[in-house]
């Protein structure tokens, strides 16, 4: 039985199974004989898998040897260009085959085909985009090109994000001419000249930390085409028109790349509406120390509008910067700006606030205001960089002063102006080295920054009878230094271990006085102190190919002590502190990027726990910093974000949530009466928390020449608060969702995008029955049509409809046109603004348990013809 | 050699938008005469990016394979461009000035590699610096690794294969595209290779066209020195990692006053495909 088992094993595997080697060979020749060099054979199986081949040698001769066990069957393919294929079947037989043959002529035909250069390319870490398959001939400028990519979004001010995080460096030909104030770049450069944008994930800046440290944010880096270094390009656009009165603007931009240099200048001017503050505004991290002087008095002490600028602002800004970069060798590059600009603003409003009384009563306070806001703000920077993989030493010197004179006249019944004079200094000068030796890596860090501000005035009159209401002082200065160094020791090819020693000390100085003179019932704030944190931080880093973790625990010693100058009262603190922070990064089902972070960290007070005496923010309203107390607050927290990517399907995914708990010892308060507001705060043990959830999902479908982009958010926020010496507890909700497409069709004579936004605020008290609910919708449209391509017609619709805190609604539409006409490098442009001449833009919003309700006097509908020339 | 570096350097002054008379615009252009080996039957465009690690910088270029019945040539794709657009000419006669804008405008370059089918030979013409080289060699026969992959580029269904070849180990697709060539000097799959990347990244080569124009192969006819393979990588290395060497003698460019002008040291981007 087991031997007949036997023999029918073997038979039925010699049905399927042949020889182990077989020898196929022969000669391939045309019909008339000649030898045919560079024929191709394949062998295959009945699955079409390709065992072996051969190509033919100039003699027309192949070989193929399979030593492989084969099945019964093969198929061989002779083929060649210009001739007829021929298929042969065998029987895998016997050892050698001999075949030869004879290939018939035919006309060789492929199928052509041209593949577009992808839009979207990933080299390693780099996302590169290019810029042709998505600019439109409606751009403007590169920015306009930049909104447009997939996992890319830029805001109001400019400033771009990356899968919801805020880019880190900005880089033109991978180098650093701008120092962050990229608005420069991307708002006047024309996407002509870029051929591509790359982004930079996980971008660690310094080579000597490369593979190190691991950075969770991005940098963006422009690529010209060549046509556009080694020569200055830029455009000079100037203009007239008419609206409330001649509108005029007059612009240069130039700019030079080369290898060993950069330089962008920069001259403007117009009273059109468009303010150039946030060109020259830093758009990555601020380093700058603000005195708690400066920060006391808003430029806008009766609100704003949640709406551009250029749509209320009856202007005259001015603005000029100069920008230059050298790179003197591989590693070593030198960088200096300098920048003026000059804004006159003129704006109308209006603001009604709903103030909450314990006893469910509103107060209710109308202010109507004009605004004549004067500032002059110049910026200087210095910067020498040696960056290279054993080492980086980075000096930066910055130097601001900032300069207002505002007017507000305002009417709440009486007629009343109050002005607002403030002068700031500001200088900063920060050092970084870090060292690699072998397995070890030293740092150094030195920080020095000193700002003043020696004048900062708040005066309110009625002009009528020439009586001064208040006068209001404040003045301060603030010393701030940073002393670090750390050492790490690369334990192996994944571990590192390393500790931080860091000396950090600040001396502020604020005084504020209400009088010229002050008397014992009015008396101001006389506060200096200096506060001292010393840090020990241990950390440790694991790093393989699938994941990052790296732990901290900052160990931090406080010496404060602030003194009350004018009671003598002191106060210090002298007491450690121990944090801790752990992050783990790794990617969720191989391709989803995904950061962890779990921690603890306090926040100490300083100097504005001591300014507990009011202070005059308007005519109506006071503010007291601190309690007299030191502020303490611990937050524990936890957050996760992800970020998925497919660049070929033009995919891009991120999600991004948090919860904080946070523990403090002083809470808001808020006294209000009908003819006054005081805010204040008081020593309380509470506890708040908040979560936050957002998202952002783009696809970028390029055979439709389209990009989707949904994204939306959800943020809960529960405090506690006191007014009119009840505590209360306060819960604010608000959730948001937005659609954006972005399409051109029809050969690209037509582009267009749409947005729409809804989002609601909701928000309950203890002393409130029902939720305070306001609703908000947002749709914006453009739309450019292109009848010849020399010639653009575009139009934009702005409509929005928000609830106000009077259980109303306010319906807000804007709308703008123009013809374009563009000849080689020339460019004329009739634009009208406002075409429906609206008058007023309301809106509302909750904060605290009050509700504010703004409505603002809009320009009127005005035209400008501007010419444009670019070099 | 001198009428090859006056030719170089009135062509390079031209192109940094320097001032020339205007009698030589338009003096006709004097252009080397073209060898014709074959009729192309085929041609495939490429991308070609490359990775500088001394320089941490990517650079795209677009190379050419042109295949005929005997010969096969792969060059730069601006050349290509250039002698297309100068036989629209086609007997007319062409100025220097005319010559200069379509220089610019396709920025070619000579190099290029033909493979002879009937003597299995290849030959490489190359450029060190100004001087022109051509070393021979036979048809490398690549000893490929068939894989089970597979995978669309440029619209064809490909295959995987990888072999290592003078110092890197590269992953090739191939199509059923039956011709027995690929990018640079691969090939010897049973299809024509529309995909090669090296292990490294640093060289990945993709086709992006595929297309039957009807034009000749053939190389111009500058004056090659014959070198050996080694000796030209040789050069060629040294020329791109210290390329300010080569300034010297007459070449080198003087100041004002007559006395020799320093040329800094410099890395051109450089990353050879054979590192043996």
């Amino acid at each position: 039985m087991n031997r007949v088992c036997c023999i029918l094993v073997m038979l039925l595997y010699s049905v399927t199974l042949c020889c182990a080697q077989l020898t196929i060979s022969g000669v391939i020749t045309t019909q008339d004989g000649e030898s045919i060099v560079g024929a191709s054979v394949r062998v295959t199986n009945s699955d079409n898998k390709i065992l072996a081949y051969a190509i033919s040698n100039t003699l027309g001769k192949y070989t193929i040897t399979l030593n492989d066990t084969l099945p019964r069957q093969l198929c061989i393919t002779y083929s060649c260009i210009g001739y007829k294929k021929i298929v042969r079947t065998i029987e895998c037989k016997d050892a050698i085959e001999v075949i030869d043959i004879q290939l018939q002529e035919e006309n060789f035909e492929i199928e052509e085909i041209i593949v577009k250069a992808p839009a979207i390319k990933r080299i390693g870490d780099t996302i590169q985009y290019n810029v042709g398959a998505f600019a439109s001939q409606a751009d403007r400028s590169i920015e306009d090109v930049i909104k447009r990519l997939p996992g890319i979004q830029v805001d109001n001010s400019g400033r771009i994000f990356y899968n919801g995080e805020a880019i880190n460096n900005f880089y033109i030909e991978d180098m650093d001419l701008l120092g962050g104030r990229y608005a420069i770049a991307t708002q006047n450069i024309n996407p002509d000249e870029i051929a591509t944008v790359s982004i930079y994930e996980n971008h660690q800046p310094k080579q000597v930390l490369k593979d190190v440290v691991i950075s969770d944010r991005a940098a963006l880096n422009l690529r010209l085409k060549d046509k556009s270094k080694l020569r200055p390009i830029g455009y000079a656009h100037a203009g007239g028109g008419y609206g409330e009165g001649i509108n005029w603007l007059g612009e240069l931009f130039g700019m030079q790349i080369s290898e060993k240099n950069q330089t962008i200048v920069t001259a403007k001017g117009n009273n059109t509406g468009n303010t150039y503050i946030h060109e020259t505004q830093l758009l990555t991290d601020n380093k700058t120390d603000e005195t708690v002087a400066y920060n006391i008095f808003t430029q806008h002490p009766f609100g704003t509008i949640n709406i551009p600028t250029s749509r209320y602002y009856r202007n005259t800004s001015a603005s000029t910067s100069v920008n230059t970069l050298f790179k003197i060798d591989k590693h070593l590059k030198i960088r200096a700006y300098a920048d003026y600009s000059y804004e006159n603003n003129n704006y109308f409003n209006e603001v009604e606030i709903g103030y909450m009384s314990i006893d469910n009563a509103s107060i209710r306070v109308v202010e109507s205001n004009r605004a004549r806001l004067n500032n002059h703000i110049v910026n200087v920077n210095f910067n020498i960089e040696n960056n290279n993989n054993r080492s980086y030493i980075s000096n930066d010197l910055a130097l601001k002063g900032r300069f207002c004179d505002n007017t507000y006249n305002v009417n709440n019944n009486n007629i009343l102006q109050q002005s607002l004079n403030n002068n700031d200094y500001h200088i900063t000068n920060e050092f970084a080295g870090i060292f690699k030796n072998g397995r070890n890596i030293f740092d150094v860090k030195s920080l020095i920054s000193f700002g003043s501000t020696p004048r900062n005035e708040i005066v309110a009159t009625i002009p009528a009878t020439d009586s001064l209401i208040v006068t209001q002082i404040a003045t301060g200065m603030a010393f701030h230094t940073l002393e670090s160094t750390s050492y790490s020791w690369l334990i192996s090819q994944v571990s590192l271990l390393g500790i931080e020693a860091s000396f950090e000390a600040f001396y502020d100085r604020f005084s504020s006085q209400n009088d010229p003179i002050p008397t014992p019932s009015r008396q101001g704030n006389e506060v200096s102190g200096y506060k001292i944190v010393t840090s020990v931080v241990p950390f440790y880093q694991l790093k393989n190919e699938h994941l990052t973790w790296r732990t901290e625990i900052p160990l931090r010693m406080y010496d404060i002590e602030y003194r009350n100058i004018i009671t003598g009262a002191k106060h210090p603190l002298h007491k450690p502190y121990i944090d801790i922070k752990s992050s783990l990064y790794f990617n969720l089902f191989g391709s989803i990027k995904t950061t962890l972070s779990i921690g603890r960290d306090h926040t100490i007070g300083d100097i504005q726990d001591y300014i507990t005496t009011p202070i005059y923010t308007t005519y109506r309203q006071q503010i007291a910093l601190g309690t007299g107390n030191l502020g303490i607050r611990s937050n524990n927290y936890i957050s996760l974000s992800a970020n998925y990517r497919n660049s070929i399907e033009g995919i891009f995914a991120s999600l991004r949530t948090s919860y904080n708990v946070i523990t403090s010892n002083e809470i808001s308060t808020t006294s209000i009466t009908a003819d006054e507001v005081t805010y204040g705060h008081i020593t309380t043990d509470n506890k708040g928390s908040n979560a936050n959830l957002f998202f952002n999902l783009s696809k970028n479908q390029r055979n439709w020449n389209t990009t989707f982009t949904l994204s939306g958010g959800a943020i809960y926020l529960k405090r506690m608060t006191q007014r009119e010496s009840q505590l209360l507890n306060v819960k604010t909700q608000n959730y948001s969702i937005g659609a954006d497409i972005h399409s051109t069709f029809w050969n690209e004579r037509i582009s267009g995008r749409v947005n729409l936004r809804y989002g609601v605020t909701s928000q309950t008290t203890d002393m409130q029955t029902d939720n305070t609910n306001l609703h908000d919708w947002l749709l914006t449209a453009e739309l450019s049509v292109f009848p010849v391509t020399s010639l653009e017609i575009f139009y934009t619709l702005h409509y929005n409809k928000s609830d106000l805190a009077t259980n109303s609604s306010a319906e807000n539409i804007f709308m703008d046109s123009g013809i374009r006409y563009k000849d080689k490098d020339w460019v004329v442009e009739l634009r009208g603004k406002n075409l429906t001449n609206a008058q007023v833009y309301s809106y509302s919003y909750i904060n605290n348990y009050d509700t504010y309700t703004y409505s603002c006097l809009l320009r009127p509908i005005e035209f400008i013809l501007s010419f444009q020339y670019s070099f | 050699m001198k009428k090859y570096t006056t030719i170089f350097f009135i062509l390079f002054t031209l192109l940094s938008s320097a001032q020339l008379p205007k009698e030589y615009l338009n003096q006709p252009a004097n252009l080397k005469p073209i060898i014709k080996l074959d009729n192309s039957i085929m041609q495939c465009v490429y991308q070609h990016t490359t990775y500088d690690p001394d320089l941490e910088k990517y650079e795209d270029t677009y190379e050419i394979l042109e295949i005929g019945s005997n010969y096969s040539k792969y060059g730069n794709y601006g050349a290509y461009q250039l002698d297309s657009a100068l036989h629209t000419y086609n007997g007319a006669t062409l100025t220097n000035g005319q010559y200069a804008i379509l220089f610019k405008k396709y920025d070619p370059n000579y190099e290029c590699i033909i493979k002879n089918k009937k003597n299995e030979n290849l030959e490489h013409y190359g450029k060190v610096f100004i001087d022109y080289y051509i070393y021979e060699e036979p048809i490398p026969q690549i000893k490929w690794e068939l894989e089970g992959g597979k995978a669309i580029i440029c619209g064809y269904t490909c295959h995987k294969a990888t072999a290592t070849f003078r110092g890197r180990q590269w992953t090739a697709w191939y199509s059923d595209i039956p011709v027995d060539n690929g990018p640079w000097k691969l090939g010897n799959l049973p299809g024509l290779i529309l995909k090669a990347e090296d292990a490294t990244g640093e060289h990945i080569i993709e086709a992006i066209i595929l297309k039957q124009d009807k034009a000749s192969i053939g190389y111009r006819k500058f004056l090659y020195s014959r070198t050996t393979r080694e000796k030209y990588n040789k050069s060629l290395k040294e020329y791109k990692e210290e390329a300010h060497k080569f300034f010297q003698g007459e070449l080198q460019p003087q100041n004002p006053d007559g006395t020799p002008m320093n040329i800094p040291k410099r890395k051109l981007f450089y990353n050879p495909l054979e590192k043996e």
